[in-house]
């Protein structure tokens, strides 16, 4: 009788026995350990960003922000074309150095605070030659009114805060004023 | 009562409101017409030959003189009858306020007591 072929080495039978035995007192595999590491084996990593919901400067908020800042641009663009008698009466040119100001204020705007809290920024141009730029997030509102001087490099700035009720009238302020101005219509 | 042509810049947006730069004239003269010497379209369109902006954006804004002297609790300015005769303005219900208004006198007029009957096209 020719001896049988196998396709794979022997196995012992008492190997066999031994892991049917190991079946039949652990049907499921409960005693069955896994060995882990210890936590603070684990490297610590970063959970995968699907979303940026959790940043403070939300894309979505840097969009609305910046759209604001460039229609404000563009309405101080429009001002600039404005010739004597704009206003249907003897209304002046606003002031070059009132729109460069307040183009300035609108560029720099990130620098004094978290900008994304604006809700509105507008401009409004006065008869006189002088502009507001006016600053609104949910609770307060700061009106900057930059007048332009006798000669083109001279201003005066005047700075209105409202909020609730409660309004604060600065009139021919300093740069200092100005920028604690905005850090707080920003905070 | 007065009335004063409105540019659409000088209008909010998303409420359609005045904005106080509206009410400023630092130069003490601050313009608008009588509008018993005046008609709506007249005073909207102005009366500067050839006017300096596109008439057809404008706007009218009503107030009236007891508005302007009421304006702020210690009393607004008063407004004088000027009427205009030059080359290019000929306005007899041209009249002016006596003063300057304060910031606050400006935010007052604007959002408690002008009022736009003809609104300015955007």
């Amino acid at each position: 009788m020719p001896l049988p072929v196998y396709d794979r080495p022997p196995i012992d039978p008492a190997a066999i026995v031994s892991v049917i035995e190991a079946e039949r007192l652990n049907p499921h595999g409960e005693l069955l350990r896994t060995a882990v590491p210890s936590a603070a084996a684990v490297r610590y990593q970063r959970r995968q960003q699907r979303t940026n919901a959790a940043r403070q400067r939300l894309s979505l908020e840097r969009a609305r922000e910046s759209s604001l800042r460039a229609a404000a641009r563009e309405e101080l663009d429009r001002y600039a074309t404005f010739v004597r008698s704009w206003d249907g009466y003897d209304g002046d040119p606003i002031a070059p150095v009132a729109l460069k100001v307040a183009r300035l204020l609108i560029d720099a705007l990130p620098a004094f605070g978290n900008a994304a809290r604006l809700t509105d920024i507008i401009p409004g141009p006065a008869p006189d030659g002088s502009l507001d730029l006016e600053f609104r997030t949910a609770s307060r509102r700061l009106m900057i009114t930059v007048y332009g001087g006798e000669s083109p490099n001279v201003l005066e700035i005047r700075t209105l805060r409202s909020q609730g009720d409660l309004r604060e009238d600065k009139s021919d302020i300093d740069t200092d004023a100005l920028v604690s101005d905005l850090r707080w219509v920003l905070a | 009562m007065l009335w004063r042509a409105i540019r659409p810049e000088s209008v909010y947006k998303k409420d359609g409101s005045i904005k106080p730069a509206f009410f400023r004239d630092r130069r003490g003269h601050y313009s608008c017409d009588l509008a018993a010497f005046s008609t709506p379209e007249q005073s909207r369109r102005g009366y500067a030959t050839p006017p300096a902006w596109n008439p057809d954006d404008a706007g009218l804004v009503e107030f009236s003189t007891g508005d302007v002297r009421n304006c702020s609790t210690t009393g607004g300015p008063d407004v004088n009858h000027a009427p205009l005769r030059d080359a290019r303005i000929v306005n007899y219900s041209h009249a002016q306020f006596s003063r300057e208004l304060t910031g606050e006198e400006e935010k007052t007029m604007a959002e408690q007591k002008a009022r736009i009957v003809i609104k300015p096209r955007a």
